[in-house]
């Protein structure tokens, strides 16, 4: 199975370009209303910087943070400036007792929920695309390598992979991170861990088309002039070979995303008082029973986000597919 | 068929002898080895040290160790737990069946929902059926196993309080271990405490099931010869049972055998949520005191049961669909 959509995608990229995929999304009104999240999602982890200090704050460090921003918070109109005394566990605005200082009111320590869960966006959507784009990398090397050569390098990179992909993902990954940092994990390990495990994949995509390209008679010729293997796999074979592998690791980000926020919730990625979604679900869980508000936010904003890229993604797979684009 | 059997266990074999050779790999690569972690916080001299990793035989070359450790697997062995005191396979053994009961359950009620769900929506495309399996499959898949474990015990047992939280009940147990009346009752017990951890750890299993069934049908139902009944005036709902049904269902076959690895991984983290003591929580645990020995034994068996699980899904396969095991033969 997987291997007729890996010959699915490589045919379909072929015939698509990014002019079609956008008519495309551009009829379809649910790839469309993905669209739209996405956007507004990755416009917010860049650009909502307002109050972003803020959610990382602990009780000491508030009246420090008050001294020296005073003055950016009040010139900025934003948002109301915060109370000058933190108060757990507000209930959120629309609530009885809420105010629109806090939207979604605090957590325990009295920190801004709002501000938490939109640096938090940042998190996710920034640790989703890092580690993605690391096991890019990592499997378009691997993939190269083996379809270039063939033979016993081939074979022994694809067992390799095989195997890897026969561990579940999550176990290698809190393996890694735990062992690697000494029983100290972190989120930098987390990524390096999430692309180790993606790689396998887009290495077996980037192989099969590098398998077909490397026969074309251009590449024949450069060999024939005497360019050397490095050049020959970097300049003509892996630019045309891109395409698949490409529109696939955008499909993914939004695994990496989950994946992240289950290890984060596990305390095996960011780990408080960084504002990770996951990280914040971690701490909410013990307070479900009387604070049920802080479990909701979190787990809406993962869950928005990651419709949001499905939507998108699922359009522009369609976009691809030759039997769905006539 | 037999020949196809025989060349997939053999593949198989291969499989995992390089899950051992990568997880003792993976093992050697991290900083420290189990005797230094032991010894971490406390002041011990270096004779002592020495003498510890010769006593376990953690001196000798590293192939060496590696094929002791092989040949400890086959007979049974998956080594010795410094941090439990314990060997691994006993550690291991009681945890097996928690997670076992779990995702099989899991599977059972992803099944039993998306084919259904998946089929109506396939032969009604674009109608209402569609759309709500559509939504339904969305939400599914756009959602953290954690979270909805926790909306749902948010919603069952704390609002309503209709279902308990945490733990199992395990039907292979007596009914007066937990004090119960009748077996009658602790099979009820089970499936209520099941409850709660299967809809978190199947839904998202649902989904992929039930947009893999969709489509599948979608594509049968334009197959040549599913027109020709239609053209021979065979009713729709006939087309739908005698003709299209089974030869859609060959790819939710692979992909239950596929989806067993993040079925296992999904374990891991509804375990911990619910504190059902499995292989999910044992791993967890291991990790968490840098148990090395644990965490291989455990990662060796978990790609055991995920290995196994793809042979059963591809011979089963084989068997529904002629086809494969001829081509394997010639």
């Amino acid at each position: 199975m997987a291997t007729t959509q890996n010959v699915d995608q490589e045919v379909s990229s072929r015939g698509a370009s990014w002019r079609q995929i956008v008519r495309h999304i551009r009829k379809d009104s649910t790839a469309f209303f993905g669209m739209v999240i996405t956007a507004v999602a990755c416009s917010i982890a860049i650009f909502a910087t307002v109050d972003a200090n803020l959610a990382t704050l602990t009780f000491g460090q508030f009246e420090n943070y008050a001294l020296a921003n005073v003055l950016p918070v009040l010139q900025n109109p934003v948002r109301t400036p915060p109370p000058t005394e933190l108060d757990p566990f507000l209930p959120p605005a629309f609530a009885e007792e809420g105010t629109w200082a806090h939207p979604l009111g605090t957590d325990s320590l009295g920190r801004d929920y709002f501000s938490r869960i939109v640096y938090g966006s940042r998190i996710s959507i920034g640790v989703g695309i890092i580690a993605t784009t690391l096991g890019l990398v990592a499997g378009i090397a691997f993939g190269a390598v083996g379809g270039y050569y063939g033979g016993y390098i081939d074979d022994a990179l694809m067992r390799f992979m095989e195997t890897v992909r026969s561990i579940p993902g999550l176990v290698i990954i809190i393996v890694f991170t735990m062992f690697v940092s000494g029983g100290n994990p972190d989120i930098r390990y987390a990524i390096v861990g999430m692309a180790i495990v993606t790689a396998p994949t887009f290495a077996r995509i980037i192989r099969s088309r590098v398998l077909s390209v490397r026969e074309l008679d251009y590449v024949d010729a450069a060999r024939a002039a005497g360019v050397r293997d490095r050049n020959i796999i970097y300049r003509h074979i892996l630019p045309n070979s891109f395409a698949p592998v490409l529109v696939y690791s955008t499909l993914h980000v939004s695994y990496t995303i989950l994946a992240v926020a289950t290890l984060s919730y596990l305390g095996y990625g960011a780990q408080a008082p960084t504002p990770d979604w996951g990280a914040m679900l971690n701490v909410a869980q013990s307070q479900i029973h009387s604070h049920p508000w802080l479990s909701l936010w979190p787990g809406l904003s993962i869950f928005f986000t990651i419709t949001g890229l499905n939507l998108f993604g699922d359009g522009i797979q369609d976009a691809l597919n030759p039997k769905i684009r006539k | 068929m037999l020949r196809y059997t025989l060349k997939r266990v053999f593949q198989a074999g291969f499989t995992l002898l390089g899950i051992t050779f990568i997880t003792f790999l993976l093992m050697e690569l991290m900083p420290g080895d189990p005797i230094s972690v032991i010894v971490q916080n406390q002041d011990v001299s270096q004779e002592v040290i020495a003498n510890l990793r010769a006593k376990y035989g953690l001196d000798r070359p590293l192939h060496e160790r590696y094929l002791s450790y092989l040949g400890g697997l086959l007979q049974g062995d998956l080594g010795y737990s410094f941090r439990r005191q314990a060997p691994v396979v006993e550690v291991i053994k009681p945890r097996l069946a928690p997670t076992l009961l779990l995702v099989l359950s899991s599977f059972t009620f992803a099944l039993v929902t998306s084919i259904p769900l998946g089929v109506l929506a396939g032969a009604k495309r674009n109608e209402l059926p569609d759309h709500v399996s559509r939504l339904v499959s969305l939400v599914g898949i756009s959602t953290p196993e954690f979270w909805v474990a926790i909306m749902a015990v948010l919603l069952f047992s704390v609002h309503f309080n209709v279902l308990p939280a945490s733990s199992l009940v395990y039907p292979w147990r007596s009914p007066d271990f937990y004090g119960y009346q009748s077996q009658i009752q602790l099979y009820v017990e089970t499936v209520r405490h099941l409850l709660l951890p299967v809809l978190a750890l199947g839904t998202a299993q649902m989904a992929t099931l039930m947009r893999v069934e969709r489509s599948s049908m979608v594509e049968t139902l334009q197959e040549e010869y599913v027109q020709l009944a239609r053209v021979y005036g065979i009713p729709e709902r006939r087309i739908l049972r005698k003709h299209a049904f089974r030869p859609a269902q060959l790819p939710i076959i692979t992909l239950v055998g596929l989806n067993l690895s993040s079925a296992l991984a999904g374990a891991v983290v509804i375990e911990q949520i619910f504190q059902i003591n499995g292989m999910g929580t044992l791993f967890l645990d291991a990790v968490q005191s840098l148990d090395y020995q644990l965490v291989m034994g455990i990662t060796v068996i978990l790609a055991t049961i995920f290995v196994l699980g793809v042979i059963v899904t591809d011979l089963a396969y084989a068997y529904v669909d002629p086809r494969i095991s001829y081509g394997g033969e010639s």
